[in-house]
Parts: C-alpha cells; structure tokens; sequence
C-alpha cells in the first residue's frame, strides 16, 4: 500500500485545480468559435450580398450595378446584362412551399397517428422504420427519382388537361418532390409529441364513453397541437431551404411568377445552383443576395410561426 | 341526448371514415420508399458490379502492338450470341455504343490462353493485358507474306474480325478502358468523411462538454445555445455559400491554388455538421448517470479527470452514434459541396484539388443534358446500402446504450 505524503495531497490537488482552470477555459474558447462561426457565417455572406447593389461591375466594357428595388420586385430573372430581380422568384417559394405544406400537414400527422395509436407494434415498427429510412435518403437521390419518375406523372396528367408541359418540369413536380423530403422530417417530430401525451387524457376520455376513433382524433391530436406545430416549422424550413432536388426539376423558368402547378417554375434555391459552374463576376456574387433574401425568408417565417404558436397556446386551444 | 341505435350506427360510420382515411394518408410513406426503391433497383441492377466500382471514370487510349506469330485456329468459340469470334486469336468481339452514344467495337470475351492477354504497350514497353468491355477503335495488322489490313471501330465487329482471321501480327492497335466507373468518387467520398470528421468531432466533443459539464447555466450559455440551434436550422446551400467565400480563400492561403479543393468542401461540411455533433454528444453525455460523476469526484479526481476518464468512455456510444449520423449527411450532401468544391469528378484524388463525392457524381450524371439513369441509380444503390447499415448500428447503438443504464 502506498501511503500519501500530506505536503504532495496538497501540491496534487493543487496542480489538478490549476489543470481544470486551464481546460475550462480552454473549452470556452473553442465553444465560443462553435457557436459565434454561425454569426460571421451570416455577416460574410450578407456583405458578399450587398455587394452587387453597392458596387460597380463591368461587363463589356460598360459598367453596371444592380438596383435594390427592382431586384426585389422585378418579375424576370435578368433582363439584359445585369438587370437581376427575384421578386416572382419569391412569389413562386412561398406559393410551393405552401402547397407542399398542405400536403405534408395531413400525411404527416396522420402517419404519425398511425404509428402511435392505431396499430399493433410489429406494423407500427416497420412504418417507423420506413418513414426513418425515407429521412435518411439524400436530396440528390429524390431529385433524381423526381426528374426520373415524378415528371412522366406531371408530364401524364398534363396532358390530361390538355396542357403543354415541359417534359414534365413543374410546379407539380416540386411539390411533390418537396412533399417526400418534409414528410419524414414533420412525422418523426409529431411521433415524439404524440407519444408525449400525458395517458389520463386518453383514460378521461374513454371514460367518458367516447369511441377510441374519436379519442384519437379528438383529444390525442389537439394534445400534441404545440408539438405538431414545431415539427411542422421545421419542415416548412427545410422545403424553404432544399437546393438539389429543387433545382432538378423546377424548369428554372426565366420569368413568373407561375401559379399553373404544370408550368416550369424557379425557387430561390434552384436560382442559386443552376448554371454555377460557368457562373462569374456579378452572376455569382447575385447568388450571393439571392442567398440573402432565402435567409430572411426563412426567418421571416419561422417568426411568424412561432408568434402563431405562442397565440395557439396562451388561448389553450 | 338521447343514445339511440341509429346515432350509435352514425358513431360507428364516422369512426370507421375517419380512421380509414388515416390509415390511407400512412401508405404514403410506404408507397414513396416502395416507388424509389423500384426505381433505383430497375435503372441500377445492370450497371453495379464490381469493375462499375473500381475502374476509372474516364477512358484511356493506349496504343499495343503484337509481333509474336500466331498458331491458326487453335481457339475454341464459347458460341456468345451477338459475338463475333476470331479462333486464330482466340477474342470476341461486338458492336455495342459508349457513354456518349458513339458506335465502338468492344472486347466482350478473352479466351486465357489468347495472344490477346500478351500484348505489348507501345509507349511503356510492358506487356498489356487487354480487358473484357474495353473496346478497340484502330487497327493495323499485317500477315507473314507482308500484306497489310487496316480495320477500323466504324466498319463494325464482323469485319474487323474478318480480318484478324487473315493477320499473323498486330502492328498496332489502339484500346480505349471502357470508363464510366466510380472508383474516384468513392475515394472522394472517403477522404471527405474522413477530413470532415477530422475537423469537427474534436470541436465538436469539446463543445459538447463544455456546455453539459463544464458551463454554468447563465446567459452566455444560452446565447451558445441559441446559436447552435439556429445553426441547425439553416439550408445546407447556404453553407456552401459560405465554404466559397470563406473556406476557399482560407485553404488557397496554403495551396496556392484559387479553386475548390477536397479541403475546403470538408471545412464546410464540419462547420455545417457541429450542430448535429453538439447535440448527439450532449443528449449521450446526458444518459450517463450522474452517480458516476459524483463517484468519481468522490474518490479525489479531479473535475478534468472526472469527464475525460469517466464520462466520455461511458458516453461513447452515443458518440458514435454522432458519427454514424455524421457520416451519413457526409455521404447525402450535394448543395453544400457544389459551392464550396465543385462538381469535376476526377479519377486521382489529391486533397488540394476538387473532385466529387458520390452524391455530385449523381448530381453530375442526371442534372444536366442527356441524363444517365442508369449509372446514378446503381450510385443510388450504394448510397441506399450504406445508409441502412448506419440506421442498423445506430439502432442498436441505442438499444445496448439504454438497456446498460437501466435499472
């Protein structure tokens, strides 16, 4: 056995102390880079996006720069050399991203319900299962099933209408390519509020004679209101933001904004990615603003939903 | 009110609607997977195989010659059909088209024994073994009496094999590798799993501990906090926006080189993927029991000792947990990395040039003209596999962790 020297406890203990204080600081240090990288990510792409509006480039000998309002609210893509506007670019987000949520909204929580209550475990495991295997699938993997499968049904239904469509590039396309990629995400989310409902509300209601169909829609789903919500946030954000898939098979139509679900469209997101390999000078650092406007976008949205929320939850609906 | 028959019979009816169409919304999720499995399999299953996997993407033309005489017709014809045979030289060939729908004469069976596996390579002087698929485009041969035959890719297999029949030599020939393989990408892709972990596991970790174990709860910690979720909420293209400018620049400093390079494009993916570590590693540091912690203090550790001897070896499935998650985003990711390294796919990968992983090579393949479905599906494929067996370990990761911290 070893017997301890009360002087070198001391020193010990000591150097020990001295240790933690160094590492405490030392961890501060790099979880302060971890978590302020986000702010200048922010700052260095807003000053990079401003850039366009502020300074002069020259293209062909003339020199040019963009107009803030214009760019905001112009309903073509680029007309002449640099006369950039994204406003029908914004029109066509927001309307995709709110069909895609109409119907990501009802498939998702009614596979989440399904999950939870309304099947035995082996069934309820695998669809759990599935919708996780669905969240792992990479974006380039459904644009390319949207470009490869997805645009004949457009193409198909178009045609139906009697409508000429561009080999099946559309608005329709997007939705439901966007709808895939938000479903799993919203149904995971309501899974784990829907399993967070407290069971006496479940017992209560039984008790009072009310059929189990009716206790899962009824109670069981205005329970987890707040949860559904956050989870459907987070999709909304995520359809916002989707680049690879978007652009495969939104068309990139030059001008809008596009409200026929069977005509070609243009998001924020495919405006960035298409033609970035031969992009340079102003039509790069444009995708820079464009970049911009999506952040604000997104949130824009995630404000407002969220101020939704809250209001949901003070009246106790 | 009053509970008749007919109310209960209503009850009844609106029970089974509601629920039926539930249940109806639920198969969307199964008919999606079913329908992208289908896909993929249909388009994929002809081009995955072992050479799509380890030959290069693009061709190479080598120019061979043979001068040995050969014996007549001492090859037997394996009798494949569309196969034109030649038994004095003991090789199969057909017409077939390459990538870029050009009509070129490929080499679709060597016998072991053919002259055809002892070629000589005319620039480096070794022996060049001809490979099945490779194809043959110009051809100069010459018998033993001193005639000369030149055949050619566009006169079709049948004549060219005409005239190997009457050649004794080859005075030269020139063999295209048949391309379009992937064995770059997937190098690609493993290098960048491997820079990107590199990068931001350690940071990542560190942080981790830091706001669980090491952090008072005040303000500045929920100004971290808040930072890290906002992180997780922005688009993956906006990172790559930042991997330009800033990534781009910074690696350049080293390289001297202006482009997108392997470097950059792991920078960006580690800056976009600490959000996903922090909170892994968090919600695993959580799991471990507090006992431990105040067990080991109890013994005269100390508070370093405590989290790097202690709670990070019992939390380490959950963090790998956060690199299997990792892992999989790394593989997934294609908007970041279009920004912030580019989309050449390259068959020698060097850390300092760009090059693409698998998911580019598949945004590659079908996002511009002329589409290729069926390469990028059997990519698809792979990617599908490797996600399933990272779901399965992080499965199981999960359940072993539970069960060993319940009581």
């Amino acid at each position: 056995m070893r017997y301890l020297n009360r002087d070198k406890c001391f020193k010990k203990a000591e150097t020990n102390a001295k240790a933690d204080r160094i590492v405490r600081y030392l961890l501060f240090f790099i979880a302060f880079l971890a978590s302020v990288s986000i702010l200048f990510v922010i700052i260095f792409i807003f000053i990079k996006g401003i850039k366009p509006f502020v300074s002069e480039y020259e293209i062909q000998g003339e020199k040019y720069r963009v107009d803030f309002f214009s760019f905001l609210f112009g309903n073509t893509w680029l007309k002449g050399n640099a006369d950039y506007s994204i406003g029908f670019i914004i029109v066509n987000t927001i309307y995709i991203t709110f069909l895609t949520m109409l119907l990501t909204a009802p498939i998702s929580i009614f596979t989440a319900l399904v999950i939870v209550r309304m099947t035995p475990k082996p069934i309820s495991v695998t669809l759990n299962t599935i919708i996780e295997i669905l969240a792992s699938i990479p974006s380039v993997i459904y644009g390319m099933f949207g470009l490869g499968m997805v645009t004949g049904w457009a193409k198909n239904l178009s045609d139906l209408f009697n409508y000429q469509s561009a080999g099946g590039l559309s608005t329709f396309t997007v939705v439901l390519v966007l709808t895939m990629m938000s479903v799993p995400t919203v149904t995971m989310l309501s899974i784990t509020s829907l399993k967070a409902v407290n069971s006496n509300l479940e017992k209560g209601s039984l008790a009072l004679g009310a059929s189990r169909s009716e206790t899962n829609f009824k109670v069981i789903i205005p329970a987890a209101k707040s949860g559904i919500f956050s989870g459907l946030i987070l999709g909304l954000s995520r359809a916002l933001g989707e680049a690879t898939a978007v652009s495969m098979v939104a068309g990139n139509r030059l001008n809008g904004p596009s409200f026929n679900i069977f005509s070609t469209t243009r998001t924020l997101t495919s405006t960035m990615l298409s033609g970035i390999s031969e992009a340079s000078g102003l039509n790069y650092d444009i995708r820079f603003s464009v970049g911009i406007t999506l952040i604000f976008i997104i949130i824009f949205f995630n404000l407002l939903l969220r101020f939704f929320k809250k209001r949901l939850e003070k009246r106790g609906l | 009110m009053k509970v008749t028959e007919r109310s209960l019979k209503q009850r009844k009816a609106k029970d089974i609607f509601r629920d039926s169409y539930a249940y109806l919304f639920s198969l969307f999720g199964v008919l999606i997977l079913a329908l992208i499995l289908f896909f993929v399999f249909d388009k994929g299953h002809e081009y995955l195989s072992w050479k799509f996997l380890t030959s290069d993407y693009y061709t190479t033309n080598t120019t061979v010659s043979y001068d040995k005489s050969t014996e007549v017709g001492t090859f037997e014809d394996p009798k494949i059909e569309n196969v034109f045979f030649s038994s004095r030289w003991g090789v199969g060939l057909e017409d077939g088209y390459d990538n870029e729908k050009n009509s070129i004469i490929q080499v679709t069976y060597v016998d072991k024994n053919s002259p055809f596996n002892s070629l000589l390579n005319e620039a480096s002087q070794e022996t060049y073994r001809i490979e099945t698929n490779s194809s043959i485009s110009t051809l100069l041969l010459y018998d033993d009496s001193g005639s000369i035959f030149f055949g050619e890719s566009r006169y079709g297999a049948k004549n060219l094999i005409q005239d190997l029949e009457k050649a004794d030599k080859i005075s030269s020939m020139i063999v295209q590798t048949s391309g379009g393989g992937i064995r770059g990408s997937l190098i690609s892709t493993i290098y960048m799993i491997l820079l990107t972990l590199l990068f931001a596991l350690p940071i990542g970790i560190l942080t981790a501990v830091y706001l669980s174990l090491i952090a008072k709860q005040n303000k500045v910690t929920e100004v971290f906090r808040t930072l890290i979720d906002l992180a997780s909420g922005i688009p993956t293209i906006i990172f790559g926006l930042i991997g330009a400018i800033l990534f781009i620049p910074f690696v350049a400093l080293f390289t001297h080189k202006g482009n997108g390079s392997l470097l950059s494009g792991s920078l960006t993916l580690a800056l976009m993927l600490l959000p996903v570590i922090i909170n892994t590693t968090e919600e695993a540091i959580k799991t471990v029991p507090k006992s431990y912690r105040e067990g080991s203090l109890a013994l005269g550790t100390s508070n370093t000792q405590t989290i790097f001897k202690v709670v990070l070896p019992n939390a380490l499935p959950g963090i790998l947990t956060a690199v299997l998650l990792s892992i999989g985003r790394i593989i997934g990711e294609s908007a970041a990395l279009i920004y912030s390294m580019g989309t050449t796919i390259k068959d020698h990968i060097i850390l300092s040039e760009a090059s693409a992983t698998l998911a580019l090579h598949i945004y590659k393949l079908v996002a511009f003209e002329n589409p290729n479905f069926g390469a990028a599906s059997a990519i698809s494929i792979i990617i599908l596999i490797v996600d399933l067996i990272l779901n399965l370990i992080v499965k199981l990761l999960s359940y072993r962790f539970l069960k060993k911290f319940k009581r």
